[in-house]
């Protein structure tokens, strides 16, 4: 299922975990990824990535020594390194404020996704390739909690409930056909819907699809 | 019942002298003064009509009697006894009455400073009947100057053939060494007198003022003695009798009368003090430690006077700041005395020997309660530390465990189940003929996202990840987010030190936990501030208020709990219908 490229997309997978490595791998070269090589540590996956400049490296962010955000830090130094290898960093929890950080070093070509996301395969594969392809992936529960949030009276409750679909959309890093999509909208409805969320929110639009995610989400943050 | 006990270099000294004692010395002085009389009025000597050697036989048993009271007034002290014995020897030169016998006559006549010497003692000894260092080896001195001197003039000294008896100590005739030990006997006593009269000076310069009190009336007496020992001196250098007569005359019986007086009525002054304890019992009235020292020592009016107490840890003694102090060794001008409790020492007063026993002893007494209350109070302290010091090192230790418990669950059992969820994942792949087993698969599938959802809230309820990696800020922001109501956070971004970021982060969660079980709050707020060393938090509600932090449940009484581990404070303010306010302060050091 990797579409019609001729050449299957690389990757590089960084996790401490030698089982989670695994089935990973597994699982990626069954839907006929290229596994070009795994690590157990941040330092590890940055040499892999010096190396093998794969199309995509997949980080856990917490690795050895410390198990912090190893990860995220490989994940900005990659980043900045290589444009051409996009990352897609596995987290076991929702922290909001590493996949903000994350998106802040370069919106393009990086996504934040839960661990457990890999078991529904299809989205994984999707975060994958859309990462690859240069746009941007942020975890739906990431957004769900940041959309779910308690907040006082403001703007985002002018919106209506379609808006605010369209709005979580844009927010996971969604594309405009994607939304119109998963909705079933026309294309035009879609953009539609969000100039007037961007208008009712008091943001000025954002064209382009990573920096529309992060000026989303950021919003949504500060809410 | 208090039992103070003056314990010094004269254990068991303290006893009262006896009646057996008492009855001795008078019938001695009586015998002695019977003695005396037999002796002048058998005397063949011409000059013993003017009637001073009556007088100074008076004064002599007077001295004894004197002596007899001081003994009395202070057992344990030798400058009674010393001042009997005065007494005594003075009456040695009694035996030169005897002209007849030229033995009696020598030893009389050799010894007739007996006196003197004797009181060189006592006024070296005086007030606290000790001698140590340089005024014992002053009275050795003196001792040996006299007693070695005046006998070996002896040896030597051929009396006038004119005399009508002869010398009977003499074994080699030698007029010219007889008369340079004269001379060496008269610069000896001039030197020993200077350095005697400079010691009590000195003593008096650097005494207490207990010790003073006690050597005042003695100053007041002592010139006139001075003049009559100079004059006497004088006399014997020169030959003149005007002088000889003189240092025998009335000023001396004066001074042989007020001498002993002064030193009687200078032991006694301490004794007059009585009434300061009746100040100190006022005093102690909820003294500290520290207090009831400088209370003590002016009840005694001995500023040196210092409390130790027997070391918590059984060996030495401690002062009221817990700083070592060394008992004085017997030797020192030092006295102690014990302040015993039911079943142990309580304290020790190290004092000035100087100072009244009997007034120690009351002072004691008066203080045994004080010290012993401030005995407890100083034990709870310190366990009261312990049990801090404790308390902190159990909450340190169980964030620790939930430290290690998240970490556990997120680098263990949550890998596994997502390594079971991949291999879960094939066999569905390859049950793609069996549409049940597909089915089967598909719901183990979501069970098992379920189960990791449910795993992924229970760690961060252990302990957010948020905390280690980000510090207080991101993970009151995380915890924020995630609530039911509005929560505005206001926590400056830094690190503090593990335990204080922990503490805090759980104050944080326990007080928006309690938000949404009590307060009916809209919004709450969370406020943290870096200020001159402490961490200040706030977290405030709109709720309906309320709380009483006497009743307000275990959530209440843990708040306080955590923050009191870390040394810090909590208070909650809760007026009906106005909101709650948790405030948390916590030392960053």
């Amino acid at each position: 299922m990797t579409g019609s490229d001729a050449r299957p997309l690389r990757v590089v997978l960084a996790d401490d975990s030698v089982l989670f490595r695994s089935g990973l791998a597994h699982l990626l070269v069954d839907e006929g990824f290229e596994v070009v090589g795994e690590a157990g540590d941040a330092a590890g996956a940055l040499e892999l990535v010096d190396r093998e400049r794969p199309d995509v490296a997949l980080l856990d962010i917490r690795m050895p020594p410390d198990h912090r955000t190893e990860g995220l830090e490989a994940a900005i130094a990659i980043r900045d390194r290589h444009p051409s290898t996009a990352v897609l960093l596995l987290s076991a929890h929702v922290e909001t404020r590493h996949a903000i950080r994350l998106l802040r070093a370069d919106a393009a070509g990086v996504g934040y996704l839960l661990k457990d996301r890999v078991m529904r395969e299809a989205d994984l594969l999707d975060a994958i390739r859309r990462v690859a392809s240069g746009g941007s992936v942020i975890d739906p529960e990431v957004v769900g909690e940041l959309l779910g949030r308690a907040r006082p009276h403001g703007p985002l409750d002018e919106l209506t409930p379609r808006e605010w679909d369209v709005l979580a959309l844009m927010a996971e890093g969604r594309s405009n056909n994607a939304i119109a999509e998963r909705l079933v909208l026309e294309l035009k409805t879609v953009e539609g819907h969000i100039r007037t969320i961007f208008s009712k929110l008091g943001l000025e639009p954002e064209p382009s699809g990573h920096r529309r995610v992060l000026a989303v989400l950021t919003y949504l943050r500060s809410q | 019942m208090a039992t103070a006990a003056a314990a010094g270099s004269t254990p068991g000294a303290a006893s009262r002298p006896g009646r057996v004692a008492t009855a001795g010395v008078v019938a001695a002085g009586i015998l002695v003064g019977a003695i005396c009389l037999a002796l002048v009025a058998t005397s063949t000597n011409s000059d013993n009509g003017d009637g001073h050697w009556f007088v100074q036989l008076a004064a002599n048993l007077f001295t004894i009697g004197v002596g007899l009271v001081m003994w009395h007034a202070r057992p344990g002290n030798r400058v009674g006894p010393l001042v009997i014995l005065t007494g005594f020897a003075s009456t040695v030169v009694f035996l030169s009455w005897a002209g007849g016998n030229a033995i009696a006559w020598t030893i009389g006549d050799m010894w007739n400073l007996l006196g003197f010497v004797v009181l060189a003692n006592v006024y070296l000894a005086f007030p606290d009947g000790r001698t140590s260092g340089w005024s014992r080896r002053l009275v050795i001195a003196v001792y040996a100057w006299f007693f070695v001197l005046s006998v070996s003039r002896r040896l030597v000294d051929p009396y006038p053939p004119s005399w009508p008896i002869r010398n009977p100590l003499l074994i080699w005739p030698n007029e010219r060494l007889a008369d340079a030990l004269g001379v060496i006997a008269n610069v000896g006593a001039l030197v020993l007198t200077i350095l005697v009269v400079g010691t009590v000076l000195d003593r008096w310069r650097r005494g207490s003022p207990v010790a003073r009190r006690a050597l005042a009336p003695v100053f007041w007496v002592s010139p006139i003695t001075l003049v009559v020992v100079g004059t006497f001196f004088v006399a014997k250098v020169t030959g003149s009798d005007t002088l000889f007569a003189l240092s025998t005359g009335p000023l001396a019986q004066l001074s042989n009368f007020l001498l002993p007086i002064a030193f009687l009525v200078g032991l006694l002054q301490t004794r007059l003090e009585r009434g300061s304890i009746a100040d100190l019992v006022r005093d102690l009235d909820g003294v500290k430690t520290g207090d009831l020292e400088a209370a003590l020592a002016r009840a005694v009016h001995d500023p040196t006077l210092r409390l130790a107490f027997p070391s918590p840890d059984g060996g030495g003694y401690v002062n009221a700041a817990g700083g070592p102090v060394e008992l004085p060794l017997g030797n020192d001008r030092r006295d102690i005395t014990r302040i015993e409790g039911a079943d142990r020492t309580i304290a020790i007063l190290i004092h000035d020997p100087a100072v009244d026993p009997g007034l120690v002893e009351s002072a004691a007494a008066a203080s045994r309660l004080a010290l012993e209350n401030e005995r407890l109070a100083a034990e709870l302290r310190a366990q009261l530390e312990e049990v801090r010091a404790s308390r902190t090192r159990i909450v340190e230790a169980t964030d620790e465990e939930r430290r290690r418990i998240e970490r556990d669950l997120h680098d263990g059992a949550q890998q596994r189940l997502v390594a079971l969820g991949f291999t879960l994942r094939r066999a569905n792949r390859r049950a793609d003929a069996d549409p049940e087993l597909v089915q089967l698969l598909d719901d183990a599938n979501r069970e098992l996202e379920d189960g990791l959802r449910e795993l992924r809230a229970l760690a961060r309820g252990i302990h957010p990840t948020a905390l280690t990696d980000g510090g207080l800020a991101p993970a009151v922001r995380e915890l924020a987010d995630r609530f039911p109501i509005p929560v505005e956070v206001d926590v400056e971004d830094r690190r503090f030190a593990t335990p204080i970021e922990t503490t805090a982060y759980f104050i944080v969660a326990e007080a928006l936990t309690n938000v949404l079980r009590h307060a009916e709050a809209t919004s709450a707020s969370v406020r943290g501030r870096f200020v001159g060393g402490t961490l200040d938090l706030e977290i405030a509600d709109d709720g309906r208020g309320g709380a009483d932090d006497g009743a307000g449940g275990t959530g209440v009484r843990g708040l306080a709990d955590r923050a009191q581990a870390v040394g810090g404070t909590l208070s909650i303010e809760s007026p009906p219908g106005g909101g709650t306010t948790v405030r948390a302060r916590l030392p960053l050091a």
